[in-house]
């Protein structure tokens, strides 16, 4: 079990880096957030009987954690890692700082609206999303919309 | 940036950052700051309380005071235990229902439980402590006033851990408003 289980979130780790990010500012807090995530799935893991995609219970366990762990009021300190020598500076600065940029502006969005918005990315259906997050399919719809203008405007 | 470049560029952020190895290793409690920390705190509080219910009897002679005292001292004591206990456990396994809005509902009710818990099991282990330790005693002006400034402390103390409870309960009845809200 314990390899089947380390494998799968080899696998789709993306998906709690996407979290942690989302829901944490600073470096150490998102690591600390991405251990949590991973006990609470690992503490779920025999209870999964796959009838919903692996990408989807994560998400579900991994949006819970952060929401029910988070704490306002935390300073932050933000650092960025330092840069690899093998590639080349500009290239993986960019791609760094646009991720970097797409994060920040996820942040400025409420609880609620982080998790809707990255199930959206993640290209989920309305339909899916609503039986994930426990809400209508069309609050759901009402809800993206809005989340959208937001981060465009945001992000411009 | 535009939004729709995002969807595409998303599916592929954070792969390949861990491998199976560095995940194992979090897969152990011991490994965790965050719970680390607590349950040590825990296992402190537990053990500096259970040696005091050990040697209280002896040390602080027990067998001058009545026994109704004694016995809301163990009580108030056990129970105190039992609800720290149940709340590390609360707090360690927010994750229960199907989806996102069932589950947070589940966590919110068992922090308001606690929350409520928390108060009366504080509460009553400090008025046993101090009952316990003013009985037999012959009250004086001035251990009134002792006993009174004790009296404030617990009220204090117990009302900053109950507000605590409720700031995680607000934080989580605020998400849940969040999901919930449709009206501009």
């Amino acid at each position: 079990m314990e390899k089947l289980f380390l494998k799968i979130i080899e696998e789709n780790q993306g998906i709690i880096y996407k979290v942690c990010k989302m829901y944490r500012d600073a470096p150490q807090d998102q690591e600390d957030l991405f251990q949590e995530i991973v006990l609470q799935l690992w503490k779920a893991f025999p209870k999964f009987r796959e009838e919903s995609k692996v990408s989807t219970w994560m998400y579900r366990i991994a949006l819970n954690t952060a929401i029910a762990t988070f704490r306002k009021n935390t300073v932050s300190l933000s650092h960025y890692d330092d840069l690899p020598d093998h590639l080349p500076v500009s290239t993986y600065q960019e791609k760094s700082e646009n991720e970097e940029k797409l994060f920040e502006a996820i942040r400025k969005l409420n609880q609620a609206e982080r998790a809707l918005i990255a199930l959206f990315l993640e290209d989920y259906s309305y339909k899916e999303i609503a039986h994930l997050a426990g809400i209508t399919e069309n609050n759901v719809g009402v809800k993206i919309s809005r989340i959208k203008e937001k981060l465009k405007n945001i992000l411009n | 940036m535009e939004l729709e470049n995002l969807k595409s560029n998303w599916k592929n952020l954070g792969n390949g950052k861990k491998n199976q190895s560095e995940l194992l290793t979090m897969t152990h409690i011991n490994n965790h700051p965050r719970i680390k920390q607590i349950r040590t705190k825990f296992l402190i509080e537990v053990i500096f309380i259970t040696v005091f219910l050990m040697i209280y009897y002896n040390g602080f002679d027990g067998e001058t005071k009545p026994l109704w005292a004694n016995l809301f001292l163990i009580s108030a004591t056990v129970l105190y235990i039992i609800n720290r206990f149940i709340g590390f456990m609360v707090l360690n396994n927010p994750v229960s229902e199907t989806n996102l809005n069932a589950s947070l509902h589940a966590f919110k009710n068992n922090l308001q439980k606690i929350a409520f818990l928390t108060v009366i099991t504080s509460f009553l282990f400090g008025i046993a402590i101090i009952v316990f330790f003013s009985t037999s005693i012959t009250f004086t002006s001035g251990k009134r006033i002792v006993v009174a400034g004790m009296l404030v402390t617990l009220t204090v103390l117990v009302y900053i851990s109950y507000r605590n409870w409720i700031n995680r309960v607000q934080s989580i009845e605020e998400t849940l408003q969040e999901l919930h809200e449709t009206a501009v």
